[in-house]
């Protein structure tokens, strides 16, 4: 699968294309284009991601400092957004939302070197994908269930076993 | 894998072009999917063919009523100032009348490039030709399933399935989001049959037992759930012989 070609738990810094991208993007605002740019450069050089075992973080800023942090099993849904620029440097938005109020998502991952294989990695440790790595990442507490059930069985068993001897 | 229950390939001429527009746009021409586990289900599928004639008339309805305000507004002028030059109003219709001939145009391309996926546990959406919108939404995280029909939809015997997740928010006017939507909704336009699409997402639905806010460790019990299933059956049956031997002991 993805994740064995590319590991995305080792994406910091986001790729070099995305400051062509905000050159690009701000040059459509035209007369407004050096502020634009400035403040898009600002996120770039200070953008930080960092993605562990339950979550992911990111921060930026020069001096508005932003950070947010959220958690791998909260995501409620996951978007991957491409306008036509985008596709033609190989970039994209994967849009993270939880189930915060704001109609915006909660954290956009600009400059993913392979976007697509983060959203699938995304998908895969989020609630509900039942995809096998996510099972093995997250089994522990509960994982004495399976056996309980199977004590119960014999149990049962046994007891209707006694009940038919009994009868006789 | 099932791919695709639309119209065809299309002409000679009809492919050369998709394919020439798809490499120049980047624009992903094969089914979208989503990385499920060996031998797990996955569906993926167009609209229903009859999507694109709908979503013809829907454009052309709009673009209507909008030259019909467009001359209305200049007719009217002309009533109030005899001298103005009403003409100069009308400057607006090949503003409403170029992109909808486009519209119209690229509307196959955007029926090709619209794809639905259905898997066993979550679901995705694509859709969109300049910017290619992609959102995924495991069953887990569902909150509610809304099926919309309008007076034209009807006519053509076509649904939109609305999937939400927690979270609301209004629309969204952010670029990120689908325009329109709340960026927690997924939207499956013109479906046939929505009873039955409706009935399949509801009842993965109603298999998760949480309230789908990240709140139970469920996980586990989905990783295992085939056989825990199997256990609880096995269990039930159990349960089921000893209440019959004890009835029956009680009977004689």
């Amino acid at each position: 699968m993805s994740s064995e070609t590319y590991d995305f738990m080792a994406f910091k810094r986001p790729v070099k294309s995305l400051a062509t991208y905000y050159l690009v993007s701000s040059l459509v605002t035209g007369p407004l284009f050096p502020i634009f740019w400035f403040a898009r450069m600002c996120k770039y050089w200070t953008l930080e991601y960092d993605f562990d075992e339950d979550g992911i973080s990111m921060k930026w800023g020069v001096l508005w400092r932003r950070e947010i942090h959220l958690t791998y099993r909260r995501i409620q849904d996951i978007h991957l957004t491409r306008n036509v620029i985008q596709r033609w440097m190989r970039l994209a938005d994967v849009s993270v939302q939880t189930a915060g109020g704001s109609a915006s998502p909660e954290m956009v991952i600009e400059g993913a070197p392979c976007p697509e294989e983060l959203r699938d990695d995304l998908y895969a440790r989020m609630r509900g994908s039942g995809l096998v790595d996510h099972a093995a990442a997250t089994s522990g507490p509960d994982s004495g269930s399976a056996s309980g059930s199977a004590e119960a069985i014999e149990l049962l068993t046994e007891i209707r076993d006694l009940l038919r001897e009994r009868g006789r | 894998m099932t791919a695709g229950n639309g119209i065809g390939e299309g002409s000679v001429v009809y492919r050369g072009i998709k394919g020439l527009v798809a490499r120049i746009l980047r624009i992903p021409l094969e089914p979208a999917s989503i990385p499920v586990n060996s031998g797990e289900l996955l569906d993926s599928f167009h609209p229903a063919p009859g999507w694109i004639r709908l979503r013809r008339i829907q454009v052309l309805l709009a673009a209507f009523s909008a030259v019909v305000i467009n001359i209305g507004l200049a007719v009217g002028f002309s009533l109030l100032n005899k001298n103005s030059d009403w003409m100069g109003w009308l400057f607006l219709l090949p503003v409403i009348i170029i992109p909808c001939l486009l519209k119209i145009t690229l509307l196959r391309l955007q029926y090709d490039c619209t794809w639905y996926v259905l898997t066993a546990r979550s679901l995705r959406i694509r859709r969109g030709l300049w910017v290619i919108h992609e959102t995924t939404i495991t069953y887990a995280n569902i909150q509610n399933v809304t099926v919309r029909q309008g007076p034209i939809e009807r006519l053509f015997g076509l649904s939109n399935i609305e999937v939400e997740t927690a979270g609301g928010g209004g629309t969204s006017s952010d670029s990120s989001g689908p325009s329109g939507d709340s960026s927690h909704t997924g939207r499956i336009e013109g479906v046939n049959d929505p009873e039955a699409l409706r009935d399949r997402i509801m009842s993965q639905v109603r298999k998760s037992r949480s309230s789908g806010l990240g709140d139970e460790p469920e996980q586990i019990r989905v990783a295992g759930s085939v056989g825990a299933d199997a256990d609880w059956s096995r269990l039930a049956g159990l349960l089921r012989e000893i209440r019959d031997d004890l009835q029956g002991a009680g009977a004689t």
